[in-house]
């Protein structure tokens, strides 16, 4: 919760959370549509922490 | 490689409008029954499903809307009210092109720590404008909205606050809405 979009200052997950959404509107045909999004939360989480470190790092 | 099924749903993409009537009802079958008998009244089942519509144009031409649960908010608009035992039944209008530094979360029921540092991880406005810009979508409209996820009468807010908001992106002639949770 509090996530949905990705990990705070991750730009590139923040869109492409999006673009996946996006992605499935061509295929709606039925009620609801599933897909797993291609990247694990503890993925997101590590890139993040490397985007804040570099971000604090540049500051 | 591309073959001539790349344009069919993966086993990855699963299209259920074809499963199960009993499954069928929620994502989760039976998560709904455990929250009603915890919560009575609190959820509610619903059995008259609107299919989703078929995109007419395509999505570079389309005016993406966005609605989320997560009451963020305009600096200065009326805060929602958090703590209402029932919750609070209005929305707000966010002009699609306020600077995120301007926005702010009334809302108690989601950790908002990541949020308060970049709220685009709830309320992605500036990736939403970055997509339009890209050409992805056609453009925004001109309001994105936002109300809290805690709404303890779900007809009420089904009846109301959903049709409201509905009537507001035809207003802004969205073609697309992206709905999002907190």
């Amino acid at each position: 919760m509090g996530h949905q979009f990705g990990v705070p200052f991750h730009k590139e997950l923040q869109k492409d959370v999006i673009r996946a959404c996006l992605e499935l509107l061509p295929m709606t045909s039925g009620t609801r549509i599933e897909r797993p999004f291609p990247k694990t939360w503890a993925a997101a989480r590590r890139e993040g922490k490397v985007i804040e470190q570099m971000l604090h790092d540049e500051s | 490689m591309e073959t001539s099924e790349s344009n069919q749903p993966s086993d990855e993409t699963r299209d259920n409008s074809e499963i199960p009537s009993s499954s069928e009802k929620q994502l989760r079958p039976g998560l709904w029954d455990v929250v009603n008998e915890r919560y009575p009244g609190s959820m509610i089942h619903n059995d008259d499903f609107v299919s989703m519509a078929t995109l007419d144009k395509p999505l570079g031409e389309c005016r993406l809307g966005f609605v989320s649960t997560s009451g963020v908010q305009s600096i200065g608009s009326m805060p929602f009210d958090v703590v209402h035992p029932v919750g609070d039944y209005t929305f707000r209008r966010v002009p699609s092109d306020t600077p995120a530094d301007q926005l702010e979360i009334h809302q108690l029921k989601y950790p908002t720590d990541g949020a308060n540092r970049d709220v685009n991880v709830v309320y992605p406005i500036e990736r939403l404008r970055e997509i339009a810009a890209a050409g992805v979508v056609g453009e925004l409209t001109g309001n994105l909205y936002s109300f809290i996820g805690y709404n303890m009468d779900p007809r009420h807010l089904e009846r109301t606050l959903a049709e409201d908001i509905a009537d507001a992106f035809e207003e802004e002639q969205a073609d697309v809405v992206l709905a999002a949770p907190a």
